[in-house]
């Protein structure tokens, strides 16, 4: 049985013309009706227990559709980010 | 402040509306949808904006779109001719050169512009030109090796050259 194509050979990877021409759709190249776009608000302290977050500011900058601040960080364990280090 | 500005990109005009204020990645991406110019760090560090400007590289997050107005614009998507991929391209992709893919339209861009000044580079010369490239699939080997496997080097240098291959036929190249 000697009809194997691939098994045993380098063959491109299926995508790789995409990504080599710049069609690949990354998800930060995708563009829908409508859409919003978010961004993380992190603590400037390390450690720190998150007790509240004042959003009234941003929220009055046109185009704001508003903030998800949810109180069970304050109650749950607390989770720590920092740049750059994942 | 919007104003009209026109664009000379991949061998087209464009006249876009836009902020005076936007860098030639941001038309590029939101105004005209040329999403193969990638934005990484926006600091001009990774290189995945790379863009050729009259055959230069340059990175498109640092570069005002208004500053650029008349100079030919070439980005990934024009660097095929008639449908015809670059020979990078081709390289990139027959050499596993390419993981994610997201530094890969500036690697290739980068590598073109340094290819059409140097034409049989050494491999520390490929090495230094796409140091501004950063690929966090950390795949620099085979895309050394895709650039060189374009531009053979004068020399024949035992480079990629593994003893323990040699005479195993073309299996592994």
């Amino acid at each position: 049985m000697n009809n194997l194509d691939v098994v045993g050979k380098r063959e491109p990877m299926l995508d790789a013309w995409e990504k080599a021409t710049g069609r690949a759709r990354f998800t930060d190249d995708l563009t829908l009706p409508g859409m919003l776009y978010g961004k993380i608000l992190r603590s400037p302290l390390a450690h720190a227990k998150i007790l509240h977050v004042d959003l009234s500011g941003a929220e009055k900058i046109i185009g704001v559709k508003g903030g998800d601040q949810r109180k069970r960080y304050s109650e749950e364990k607390v989770w720590h980010c920092s740049h750059g280090k994942g | 402040m919007k104003r009209v500005i026109k664009l000379h990109i991949n061998g087209e005009e464009f006249e876009v509306l836009t902020e005076v204020h936007k860098t030639l990645l941001e038309v590029l991406r939101e105004d005209l949808g040329l999403t193969g110019t990638k934005r990484g760090c926006d600091l001009g560090t990774c290189g995945a904006c790379t863009v050729l400007i009259e055959g230069k590289p340059f990175l498109s997050c640092l570069t005002l779109a208004v500053d650029v107005q008349g100079k030919k614009i070439v980005t990934i998507e024009g660097l095929s001719q008639d449908g015809e991929p670059h020979s990078l391209q081709k390289a990139f992709v027959k050499k596993g050169a390419i993981q994610c893919g997201f530094c890969t339209p500036g690697m290739i861009l980068t590598a073109k512009a340094f290819l059409d000044e140097n034409p049989h580079p050494s491999e520390g010369e490929v090495k230094k030109a796409i140091s501004g490239n950063l690929c966090r699939c950390t795949g620099y080997v085979k895309i050394v090796e895709a650039i060189l496997s374009v531009a053979p080097s004068p020399s024949p240098l035992p480079r990629g050259e593994r003893v323990w291959e040699r005479g195993k036929g073309d299996s592994h190249e």
